[in-house]
């Protein structure tokens, strides 16, 4: 197992800097995913990491040695890529083997080593075919497999599932998770997809434009977003975004809706957020009332769009609900659960957070 | 639709005619004896072989058709391991001025082989190559065209192959030779059909840089067997001709499927 420590690394290509300085410590064994639009930096990041791209500035670590100047192969990582870069040529068990002789293995260990690594990800009867006679869910499994076998303690991942139908990438998502420990691999791994993030990562980091937003437990940044970046991007649907202003009594929307966020703060503008799910039906304490704009009934759950400020805000309760566009509901909102972002954007912290916490936990 | 089929094959085969015309003409001739052939007729009356064993004792055709054939493999070998190598180089590697070396490969195309024929000879003549297959095949090695070819082909490969191979710790040589070549199959042949047949229907070069028997080549051959009588007897020059024709056309049958393939890559998708 390695940890990989980034020092204020930077990338810039001709004058347009694309990182904008990451720390960042990735600790042995862990699965740390690399969030973001696309666009943010984070695929020439793990490109960096990998030794594909020069680093223009900072330093990466690998198990605490300087390794910006290291080639590829020489930073014991294996890499899994978006298109898989399988060798189209060569059957499965060619591509899985091709390269294990730089590790100085014998035509019988290479053979072991394989004949392992297919067992793992149930390749054993595919091991002569080409790889466009598999399915894109085996070539996914090639791909992981040569992976695997190199055992090399990193392991990079490019967006790996992009290119799979969404049952596929949710049994993969798993698969992918238990091969990790199992294997006690050190695994970054970079997607667009926050629910992958939030479902496998022990630690992610959230990049825009370059700029970390934030980086911790997958929980952390869906309870307490750092900004309204953060609180955007993590969480389907978003979180509620509303300007608020603040009044002698609360917090008012732009249409007069007050709130009482239980957060102290000296700013008289800010943004207000609360998540769909913390939106409940009301039973007394009613915090707003809101004319439906539009409903959609998923089974499970019932989504409800209405209009806050000028902002369309959704809401999502529990089970199904015959309710009908124009209706006015009634929706309570616990006071904790709001968040405040001030004017750049930047979360405020609650009042007494160490109570809170403690709340939560007894919850 | 039926009337357009039937004009389009009729356009056709009377293409295929005119084209073929000289070839059948000559294949006839070659079985005619010279009274024969004198009258004009387009069909032998008496069938004889007696000119094909005339072409092969009036000169050494043998001796010419070894020669071409050593030149012609010489420079399809010479041709696809340095244009390959030279692609590969274009498409996988970083170096300062990529682009503009390019370009020069590509400028170099513009200027007519013909123009450079007199560096060309006064290289070979200093390197005391005259009457060589090395003057003779040599000065073809490089190629723009195969450089160029190849180097389409070669972008065509996912770049994250290559990065791949890197990660894994594969050199390059080893990525080129296992990865790089074999997916490329189509526009190896198409390069190396090209360069063989160019190179066997070369004329002018080889007249430049030989003048012995013994490194002459068979094009050079016809046109002696031509010239060499007051009156050429056509029916054995026809009879080498077409001789000289048959490897051309076992290598265009052979390759004509890579051939089609390989130069409209690309192009239709």
């Amino acid at each position: 197992m390695k940890s990989i420590q980034l020092q204020n690394i930077k990338k810039s290509y001709d004058d347009t800097e694309v990182i904008r300085g990451i720390d960042v410590t990735i600790e042995a064994g862990e699965f740390f995913a690399l969030v973001g639009p696309s666009g943010c930096g984070k695929s020439t990041m793990l490109r960096m990491i990998a030794g594909l791209e020069s680093i223009t500035s900072g330093t990466l670590r690998i198990d605490g040695v300087a390794a910006n100047d290291l080639k590829p192969s020489e930073r014991q990582l294996s890499m899994v890529f978006q298109n898989y870069a399988l060798y189209p040529h060569m059957t499965v068990e060619k591509n899985i083997t091709f390269g294990l002789h730089t590790k100085g293995l014998t035509k019988l260990e290479q053979r072991e080593r394989c004949l392992a690594a297919a067992e793992t990800l149930g390749l054993t009867d595919y091991l002569k075919r080409k790889p466009r006679e598999l399915s894109g869910g085996q070539r996914q499994r090639v791909a992981l497999a040569r992976a695997i076998v190199t055992e090399s303690p990193i392991c990079l991942m490019d967006e790996p599932l992009s290119n799979l139908d969404a049952k596929l990438r949710a049994k993969m998502r798993s698969e992918i998770r238990q091969l990790q420990r199992k294997l006690k691999l050190t695994m970054i791994y970079v997607t667009h997809d926050q629910v992958e993030a939030m479902t496998m990562a022990d630690r992610m980091m959230l990049l825009n434009d370059g700029e970390v937003q934030q980086v911790g437990q997958p929980l952390d940044l869906y309870n307490k977003p750092a900004n309204t970046f953060v609180a955007s991007f993590i969480g389907s649907p978003p979180m509620n975004l509303t300007p608020v202003q603040r009044t002698d009594n609360g917090w008012t929307a732009s249409d007069g809706r007050l709130f009482h966020p239980n957060t102290l703060t000296r700013e008289d503008t800010a943004t207000l957020g609360i998540r769909p799910e913390q939106i409940t039906p009301a039973k007394e304490d009613v915090t707003f009332y809101a004319e439906l704009k539009n409903i959609e009934v998923l089974g499970t759950e019932t989504i409800l769009a209405f209009d806050m400020g000028g902002v369309e805000w959704l809401a999502k309760w529990p089970g199904q609900w015959p309710l009908s566009i124009g209706e006015k509901i009634a929706c309570h909102v616990d006071p904790k659960q709001i968040s405040l972002f001030d004017t750049n954007g930047n979360r405020i912290e609650p009042r007494q957070p160490k109570l809170f916490e403690a709340l939560e936990v007894f919850q | 639709m039926t009337l357009r089929k039937v004009v389009t094959y009729t356009l056709l085969v009377l293409s295929a005619v005119v084209m073929l015309f000289p070839i059948a003409y000559a294949f006839s001739i070659s079985l005619m004896d010279g009274s024969e052939v004198l009258k004009g007729n387009l069909i032998p009356r008496d069938v004889t072989f007696d000119n094909y064993i005339a072409a092969f004792e009036r000169i050494p055709l043998m001796t010419y058709l070894w020669n071409s054939l050593v030149v012609a493999l010489l420079v399809m070998v010479g041709q696809v391991v340095l244009s390959s190598l030279a692609a590969f180089a274009f498409v996988f590697i970083d170096f300062k001025g990529k682009g503009l070396i390019f370009m020069l490969f590509l400028a170099t195309m513009m200027v007519p082989w013909e123009a450079t024929m007199v560096p060309n000879f006064l290289t070979i003549q200093s390197l005391g190559w005259l009457n060589s297959v090395w003057g003779l095949s040599v000065p073809f090695f490089a190629l723009a065209f195969g450089t160029f070819l190849l180097r389409q082909q070669f972008k065509t490969i996912p770049y994250e192959m290559y990065e791949a191979s890197q990660i894994a710790g594969i050199s390059r040589f080893r990525f080129f030779w296992n990865v790089v070549l074999p997916v490329s199959k189509t526009p190896l042949v198409t390069l190396s059909v090209y360069s063989f047949l160019t190179t066997w229907n070369m004329y002018l070069w080889p007249l430049l840089v030989t003048n012995t028997e013994q490194a002459r080549t068979v094009q050079i051959g016809i046109k002696q067997m031509q010239s060499n009588e007051v009156a050429s007897d056509w029916g054995v020059v026809m009879a080498a001709v077409i001789l000289i024709i048959i490897p051309t056309l076992m290598l265009l049958f052979a390759g004509q499927k890579q051939l089609q393939e390989g130069l409209t890559q690309g192009a239709i998708k």
